[in-house]
């Protein structure tokens, strides 16, 4: 089974049609953090084609340094292609649309998965005609949609959103933020988690926090970042103290108790939809420079019921016949 | 030899007709009235099963919360839930969700009080409910359980449910009113052909025998005479019907042309209905083939459909002339036929907008063209001392037939939908033209050519000169006829349509105006010939018209009803006036250039300008909505009476000066 490791494992599954007489495919992957959600379901995906692939997987554990040697080794194994995972990885093997080209890899195909906000992170500029050798599934849903769910529950009168400024993502998901308020006259008020040498800290979270309960918000949102994360438990409690209603773009934020609710993709079929470009490329099906970049087309609203009942905020019974509740 | 003389065919014919008719419509009548009355006591037990279906939904739509482990009480928005049901369900007059302990959790409607509802029986049976008739409603009322994975049911409350009782009735009256109308129509043609079968067979042979036996009799009719004797009945019968048979096949050849007028009469109508059966719903129909997608644009090509027809209709009056002098009557009502079929074909197979203009205009040249052959086939048929009883019937067939299209053509597309409605469409067109192939003659119009000598140009212009023409074309004819078709063919079925009117209520409503003329106008015409009024049967006639329009005071919704009641009464007294004194007005031009063509410039100042009512409709709904739209055309046209009240009144007055 594929860990967190490094490891090469061979995925085929129709030898009665001749296919274990070719030339395996070999598909290099970078993970950031680990096998995710998102990889299980590619890996299964890969698994059922009748392509026969050998996965080559190494994890970067969230280290720039050991993503660069990654890169170097991918750069000397030559795969078929190379699936990267998240926007921290996918710069570090493709590098900025206009970046040289020396310290990372543009004649091999590259297929990302969970890349929030692709022309916001820099890797290209049109999701449609983006002309690199590059293609890939955005994982987030739209901030729009997000906004809708928290004025779903009547509180996107005067909405905080505190991010992680580090990432491109965070600063894009703002900017749309920013315009879609500005369109339907919501006020933003919007707090970075990040100190002054640029490192996203829980002080600062917990500081931001405190001045958006200051500020008298209706709404906290999280737009999705990875810091928030590991971090779940001691935002939980700081917002059931404040009693703040909080929204989040990730999943794992919901799930484990700081938010209530929030509309995400299906992680496993982020996943299986990068694994069907990735046969696509790979069959000879699609030229990648004409494959676009996409997202899912449906969403989950994620609601946690605990969390609701300790801030005495409860969805709408529309909005229930639609939600998953955990 | 007295005896036979004082036989009246005709008066035996009509006895016998009305005989018939009044036996059918009876019937049919009591028929009608009687599966209303059983409807009516049925239809609240069908429609609450019905609606059972629609609560339970609503019921698992409430549970889902509890199931996930909320509390009922603490979900939000439940009555919006239970608002939006009812929007989709009018027949539903108020839901109420009262939770185990008697409270009110959420209501929709006007809803009777909690201990009201307590005392209703909850039904046990799923599938037979436990209707009670009791606070103007017709209530039932079930138990909401939740079920959860972990504790199981949950018991919640009780959800009321109230069918309303005037939707009950309203559903049963207009389908009362549905199949009333189609009798009413169906009767209508029955006795047409009726008619028809009574001329062909007994008072055509009747007359022609009785000519024959007045008349000197020939060698020939001698012969057969003293042949056959009056003793064999037999032999008489024979001879009889074959002249009987000769004369319906030709009747303009041998037959009275008051008889024959029956024929072109009922051609008319089919074509008339045919053509009508789409009016009332081609602005709905547009507005969901011209969608969202064209933008700003939109609201300016919902109106081209109706503006095409009209602008094509009213073109060919422009070829009038050089049209009615080419060909003979039977194949211009082919053709005519032949266009309208396709334009009705073409609408039935597109849901784009440029085929669907193109359906229009086919349609509108069809009717354009029809419009012109049958109605100087009329005048022509008529000796000229009986032109007004031929008028008048043209007239009154053409808005019966408008009248009929329009309602059948409502009911239909609620029915069957848009797309089988044109076909339907067809029947009647198909059956007219087949009527005109085989009954019509060679009959055409001839040329005068002694008026041919002024050319088309200058006689127009002569025509234009005179003011008190040019005045009654442009104060009354074109602010009537531009009232007319904004209201009747763009604002009326629009409006009627965004306050929830079922499209056969629409056609209904739009084919009042139809009815009335139909009814109206021939008597109107009599008064009005007998006492030479037609200048003030024109001005009375335009101010009710325009004065129709203040009923909307009362009520926007029944006040376009009545706008249209007060046209078809006002317009029915100033539309045949019209005509009848254009000759009057404009009598040196008539015998200039002839009468057709001072009627064919009338027609086309009249119609021409009329393609831009839905144009106009629109820009004024946006400014003003739709009761503002309907007050302007109205005060255009009250205006405009006046103006040419006083124009008449000084022209009067100098001809007492000059005489």
């Amino acid at each position: 089974m594929v860990g967190s490791g490094s490891g090469i494992i061979g995925l085929m599954t129709n030898l009665g049609k001749g296919m274990a007489a070719e030339t395996p495919k070999r598909v290099f992957v970078v993970h950031w953090r680990g096998q995710t959600t998102v990889s299980d379901g590619l890996f299964e995906y890969l698994k059922q084609s009748s392509i026969h692939i050998d996965l080559i997987v190494r994890d970067a554990a969230q280290d720039s340094e050991r993503l660069k040697k990654i890169v170097e080794e991918a750069k000397q194994l030559r795969p078929d292609l190379i699936y990267t995972f998240g926007t921290e990885a996918t710069l570090g093997v493709v590098g900025l649309l206009r970046a040289g080209r020396v310290n990372f890899i543009d004649d091999i195909p590259v297929v990302f998965a969970a890349v929030g906000d692709p022309i916001a992170s820099g890797i290209v500029a049109d999701l449609v005609n983006h002309g690199r050798n590059i293609t890939g599934v955005i994982h987030l849903p739209p901030e729009q949609a997000q906004l809708e769910i928290i004025k779903d529950y009547g509180a996107a009168g005067h909405i905080g959103v505190l991010y992680n400024s580090a990432e491109s993502y965070g600063r894009g998901a703002v900017k749309e933020i920013k315009a879609v308020a500005l369109k339907s006259g919501l006020t933003v008020d919007v707090e970075s988690c990040v100190d002054e040498n640029n490192q996203p800290s829980l002080a600062k979270t917990f500081e931001a926090i405190k001045k958006f309960k200051q500020l008298s918000v209706t709404a906290l949102y999280l737009p999705s970042t990875s810091f928030f994360i590991p971090h779940a438990q001691d935002l939980n409690q700081m917002i059931l103290d404040l009693q703040l209603p909080t929204f989040a773009a990730n999943e794992q934020i919901i799930r484990r108790g700081p938010a209530l609710a929030g509309l995400i993709s299906s992680l496993d079929q982020v996943g299986r939809f990068a694994g069907l470009k990735i046969i696509q490329i790979l069959s000879g099906a699609a030229n990648i420079r004409e494959i676009p970049i996409e997202r899912l087309s449906n969403f989950v609203v994620l609601i946690n019921r605990e969390t609701s009942e300790k801030l005495n905020i409860f969805p709408t019974v529309k909005l229930l016949r639609y939600a998953d509740v955990v | 030899m007295n005896k036979f003389s004082q036989f009246a065919p005709e008066r035996i014919t009509r006895r016998l007709l009305w005989f018939i008719v009044s036996i059918i419509t009876i019937a049919g009548l009591s028929v009608t009235l009687t599966t209303a009355y059983i409807q009516y006591q049925a239809l609240p037990q069908i429609v609450a099963k019905v609606e059972l279906t629609t609560i339970n939904k609503l019921i698992q739509q409430l549970t889902i919360g509890v199931r996930y482990g909320f509390e009922i009480s603490k979900l939000r928005e439940i009555n919006y839930l239970l608002d939006e049901v009812r929007r989709d369900h009018e027949e539903i007059g108020y839901i109420t969700l009262i939770d185990k302990s008697g409270k009110v959790l959420a209501l929709s409607g006007n809803s009777p009080s909690a201990d009201e509802l307590k005392t209703l029986q909850i039904s046990i049976d799923a599938f037979d409910i436990d209707l009670q008739d009791k606070y103007n409603f017709r209530n039932f009322g079930l138990s909401v359980v939740a079920q959860n994975d972990t504790v199981g049911q949950i018991y919640i409350g009780q959800i009321y449910v109230g069918i309303n009782d005037n939707w009950i009735l309203r559903l049963v009256i207009n389908r009362f009113l549905d199949v009333a109308t189609v009798l009413v129509v169906v009767g209508m043609i029955s006795t047409e052909l009726l008619m028809l079968l009574l001329d062909f067979s007994i008072l055509a042979p009747i007359r022609a025998f009785s000519d024959w036996r007045k008349s000197t009799m020939s060698t020939e009719n001698a012969r057969i005479f003293t042949q056959i004797g009056f003793s064999d009945l037999r032999s008489i019968l024979m001879v009889v019907g074959n002249i009987g048979y000769r004369n319906a096949l030709s009747p303009e050849a041998s037959m009275p042309w008051d008889l024959v007028l029956r024929y072109i009469r009922f051609s008319l109508f089919l074509f008339i209905f045919g053509d009508s059966i789409c009016i009332s719903f081609i602005p709905l129909l547009s507005s969901l083939i011209i969608g969202p997608e064209f933008g700003s644009y939109r609201s300016l090509l919902l109106t081209t459909p109706v503006a095409m027809y009209t602008l094509i209709f009213a073109s060919v009056q422009l070829f009038a002339v050089s049209i009615l002098y080419k060909f003979n009557h039977k194949t211009l009502l082919i053709f005519s036929a032949i266009l309208s079929i396709s334009g009705y074909l073409l609408s039935a197979t597109t849901n784009s907008l440029a085929p669907f203009l193109i359906a229009r205009s086919l349609n509108g040249a069809g009717l354009g063209l029809a419009f012109l052959t049958l109605q100087t086939a009329i005048l022509s048929t008529a000796p000229v001392n009986k032109r007004t009883t031929a008028a008048a019937t043209f007239t009154s067939t053409y808005f019966l037939g408008t009248f009929s299209g329009i309602v059948i053509g409502g009911i239909a597309s609620q029915e069957i939908g848009y797309e089988y409605t044109f076909i339907l469409a067809i029947i009647p067109m198909a059956v007219s033209a087949l009527f005109g192939l085989i009954f019509f003659g060679s009959s055409r119009e001839i040329k005068n050519h002694h008026q041919e000598s002024v050319t088309q140009t200058r006689s127009s212009a002569l025509i234009i000169k005179n003011i008190k023409f040019s005045s009654l074309v442009g104060l009354c004819a074109i602010p009537n006829r531009m009232f007319n078709t904004a209201l009747l063919y763009y604002l009326a079925p629009l409006f009627l349509g965004s306050v929830n009117f079922t499209k056969s209520e629409i056609g209904r409503a739009v084919s009042l105006y139809g009815l009335i003329m139909a009814l109206f106008a021939p008597i109107a015409a009599i008064y009005v010939d007998k006492w030479r009024k037609h200048e003030l049967s024109v001005i009375l006639g335009s101010l009710i018209c325009a004065l129709g329009a203040l009923t909307l005071v009362v009520s926007p919704t029944y006040g376009v009803i009545g706008s249209i009641v007060c046209m078809g009464i006002g317009q029915a007294l100033s539309v045949p006036s019209q005509i009848a004194l254009v000759p009057e007005i404009a009598s040196t031009e008539v015998k200039l250039v002839g009468l057709a063509r001072v009627m064919s410039l009338f027609r086309l100042g009249e119609r021409l300008p009329a393609f831009l009512a839905p144009l106009g409709a629109q820009f004024l709904i946006g400014v003003f909505g739709y009761s503002g739209a309907i007050n302007s055309f109205s005060a255009w046209l009250f205006v405009s009476t006046v103006l040419l009240y006083f124009v008449l009144k000084a022209s009067h007055a100098r001809m007492h000066r000059n005489p």
